[in-house]
């Protein structure tokens, strides 16, 4: 059950990760454009999204097992992807919000600069958390290299039982 | 020690994750929450619908109160010229707001934000600017109105007193409403015992309408009194 559930977080989260990017892209390049400013004046707020995506390539050319079979943090990503998503869509659907009426340009800019920060802190701490989770993962990697050598030794020794 | 840091790394991912993960879900039904209050409506009552229609008639009464001059007929004491400039000014008061926007947005049975805001910016441009402003400011200048009427001076600073106060009278409501984009907009406590963004908006703007609207019938009523006389 734990597999599955993990399979289908670890899935869910990347498809999350690049959902909420493209939101994210597309209501800060509408954002800049209406004010007519360069975007590569809002690279920090992408910073946390490259860094995260560097992460998760890590996690996965290494096999760090300890991060990509996490349950606990790929339900952490999944969540705060979500919550990405749901006040991108928010800030374009929700057209009671009246400064979306009063700005006139479909988006409620407002209402999504004020979530920024809270996106970039809850970005950069599922990074933190993923280093650490791969500090973990070397001390995993050494032992199960430990276990090899001491399993050929006893092989060599026949002394399967012991083991 | 390399055991120990290890062991230490492990409980602050752990810890920070644990931090993250509060801190999305906080934010994830905050959103459905401030979706629900921004998205709440407010339901009439059958006898407050009533308020819309006594608004209606007293447009008419407005009206009728100042058709009563003509200029060519007019044999009385006054300036005609001074009495026709009100009349004009009573009229486009009345056209200005006697509108199917105004129709529509006093007959409507559900009140969300969004109405509330049209009805605000309808106060605002309609009501406060093209009329107040515009058109009756003018009347309770005792100085340079270029209105030569007898009983004007005496009901000048009544006036100009009425219209101060209408014009800035949205001015908290507006600010309310605006600010239901930010996460901070309102709660269950405040809604309960301080202010309710969505009933009690709406009654702050249908008491400036009900009160402009009566403050423009009285000022025809005593425009009536001074072309009939009284």
């Amino acid at each position: 059950m734990k597999k599955i559930l993990n399979g289908l977080f670890f899935i869910l989260k990347w498809i999350l990760l690049l959902s909420s990017f493209a939101i994210t892209f597309y209501i800060i390049l509408s954002m800049y454009d209406r004010v007519n400013k360069n975007l590569l004046e809002s690279a920090s707020l992408f910073i946390p999204y490259i860094l995260i995506l560097i992460l998760f390539m890590v996690n996965i050319i290494l096999k760090q097992k300890s991060v990509s079979k996490n349950l606990f943090y790929n339900l952490t990503c999944c969540l705060v992807f979500t919550t990405i998503i749901v006040v991108g869509i928010r800030a374009i659907i929700d057209k009671n919000m009246v400064l979306n009426q009063i700005m006139g340009y479909g988006i409620n800019f407002s209402y999504f600069n004020d979530f920024l920060s809270f996106m970039k802190v809850l970005l950069y701490g599922l990074s933190i958390g993923n280093i650490f989770f791969m500090i973990h993962e070397k001390e995993d990697h050494s032992e199960s290299t430990l276990v090899k050598k001491v399993t050929i030794n006893s092989n060599s020794d026949s002394n399967i039982e012991v083991l | 020690m390399k055991k120990l840091l290890i062991e230490y790394s492990n409980i602050i991912a752990y810890a920070v994750t644990g931090l993250v993960f509060g801190f999305g879900f906080f934010l994830l039904f905050l959103n459905f929450y401030h979706y629900r209050n921004v998205n709440e409506t407010y339901v009439k009552q059958d006898t407050e619908m009533k308020i819309g229609q006594e608004l209606k008639n007293k447009l008419s009464l407005i009206t009728e109160n100042t058709s009563g001059f003509d200029m060519n007929t007019y044999r009385g004491s006054e300036d005609p010229y001074s009495l026709s400039s009100v009349k004009s000014r009573l009229d486009i008061c009345t056209k200005k707001i006697n509108t199917e926007e105004f129709d529509t947005l006093i007959s409507k049975k559900n009140v969300d934000m969004k109405d509330i805001y049209n009805m605000q910016q309808f106060y605002q441009v309609q009501i406060s600017n093209e009329c107040l402003v515009k058109q009756l400011y003018e009347i309770s200048l005792t100085e340079n109105n270029k209105l030569n009427i007898t009983s004007l001076p005496t009901v000048a600073p009544f006036f100009e007193n009425q219209i101060n106060q209408l014009i800035n009278s949205t001015d908290y409501v507006q600010k309310v409403i605006k600010n239901n984009s930010s996460y901070y907009f309102n709660s269950e406590i405040s809604k309960v015992d301080i202010y309710n963004p969505i009933k009690d908006s709406y009654y702050s703007i249908l008491n400036n309408y009900v009160s402009s609207i009566d403050f423009i019938y009285d000022l025809s009523v005593w425009y009536k009194n001074v072309v009939g006389g009284v």
